[in-house]
């Protein structure tokens, strides 16, 4: 009897236990989910050659927040709208010119493209990859406004799946 | 609201087998009177034992989003094992932090049960393990889903992502979905009145064939419940059941003379 106590209560502690406990979990760091668009500085003299940009910063066209890298690096993560088929960035490069003066250069570049919505897991959810639509004639992509410091943009990988790989090449 | 539920259920659940106990303490008493005689006139009885998951049938009224019904089956074989299933239908409506969807589907559960319970006299208590062969047709229903962004840059003046979240209500079915599995029960069934039966069991289920949609996943399966936390899932029922006796089988008649059965008695009942 007393053994059948006890396994009946084990039993009904499990079964509590079980519609009680919910696990909570979150997407784990590290996961692919939405990717940003990575775009590398190159050399507009030497198109082969990588340069890396100083106190890069750059903005969505209207508004506040600001992206600003610290180190110097020839490489930059681009953050693309999952909810719009264009953005367009300023990249703000800031130097001094050979008087001593603190000069702050801006140039736009409206990139265009498509997305696709992919199911990660559940704590994931779902992330958006992209597609830039190709450069034609009358339709260029992306579209490189002004060029105080910016000289040409060029797609690389029109696919962003991940960010393992250039997408953009921006020459200056 | 969930947890507090599935508390009381559970102390139901224990009052209940008070008075069960109660009983059990009653008829030892009796029995050491009259071993002998009980013993060789002691009558299992067979039958088929038909009921409702009281589990499901609650939640239906207290959880949003919840409504499912499980009707519970058993048929007495032999002096241990029983035929069981499981026969039900889930509508369920989950609202994750990332993923809404809708679960619509129908479930059967077919296996057997072994009664590990020495029951006293002619009782027909049970303490049991089991497996079931659990089968799912159901579809899913995508409501909504917030992307998951990605865009909160190192460096940036900015503590979150760069952009605010976007959530898509894309509606999309996806039909014709099935799963198959094999569940282990263990549990317990005891008669508060006569005929009248409530059970309690707990499942384990591994997935054996699991269909899943195109461009989405199967996170719940009617009757398998959650399919992602490890690579078990679980569930519960809590079963209230009438047992509609059809025929009844002497225990042994003929081996039990009087001599042989007062040892047997004491060891075994």
């Amino acid at each position: 009897m007393k053994r059948f106590i006890g396994s009946v209560l084990l039993l009904v502690i499990i079964g509590a236990y079980m519609i009680s406990c919910e696990k909570d979990d979150i997407c784990a760091e590290g996961t692919p989910t939405t990717p940003n668009m990575v775009v590398a500085f190159y050399n507009d003299e030497n198109r082969g050659a990588y340069k890396p940009v100083a106190n890069l910063k750059y903005f969505v066209e209207g508004q506040q927040d600001t992206i600003s890298v610290g180190q110097v690096d020839s490489t930059a993560l681009v953050p693309l709208r999952v909810d719009s088929p264009s953005v367009k960035w300023g990249f703000k490069y800031t130097h001094t010119s050979d008087t001593g003066q603190k000069l702050e250069d801006i140039d736009y570049i409206e990139f265009k493209y498509v997305t696709r919505d992919e199911y990660v897991s559940r704590a994931c959810g779902f992330k958006t990859v992209f597609t830039l639509n190709s450069s034609l004639p009358g339709n260029v992509n992306p579209v490189l406004t002004g060029s105080t410091w910016l000289k040409d943009v060029q797609i690389e990988n029109p696919e962003i799946l991940n960010e393992d790989e250039t997408h953009v090449r921006i020459y200056y | 609201m969930k947890r507090t539920s599935g508390f009381i259920t559970s102390l139901l659940l224990l009052a209940s087998l008070g008075s069960w106990a109660q009983q059990d303490v009653q008829l030892t008493n009796a029995d050491t009177v009259t071993t002998k005689f009980s013993v060789a006139q002691s009558e299992q009885r067979y039958g088929l034992r038909v009921g409702i998951d009281l589990h499901r049938l609650t939640r239906s009224f207290y959880e949003d989003g919840f409504r499912g019904l499980e009707l519970v089956g058993d048929y007495r074989l032999t002096k241990k094992i029983y035929a069981a299933t499981e026969l039900g239908n889930v509508t369920f409506n989950v609202q994750d932090d990332r993923v809404d969807f809708t679960t619509k589907g129908t479930y059967l559960k077919i296996g057997f049960d072994y009664n590990a319970y020495e029951n006293w006299l002619d009782m027909n208590n049970m303490i049991y393990f089991g497996v079931r062969y659990g089968f799912s047709t159901f579809s899913q229903r995508l409501n909504a889903y917030t992307v998951y962004q990605n865009s909160d840059i190192s460096d940036s003046d900015t503590t979150d992502n760069y952009f605010d979240d976007v959530t898509r209500y894309p509606g999309q079915d996806y039909k014709g979905l099935s799963a198959h599995w094999v569940e282990f029960v263990g549990g317990m069934k005891a008669e508060l009145f006569s005929n009248i039966f409530l059970g309690f069991s707990v499942r384990l289920n591994t997935l054996l064939v699991n269909k899943k949609p195109v461009g989405f996943d199967n996170l719940y399966i009617p009757g398998f419940n959650r399919t992602y936390d490890g690579s078990f899932g679980v569930g519960v029922n809590y079963s209230l059941s009438y047992f509609i006796p059809l025929y009844k089988k002497q225990n042994k008649p003929k081996e039990v003379t009087p001599k042989e059965a007062a040892p047997k008695a004491k060891s075994g009942r």
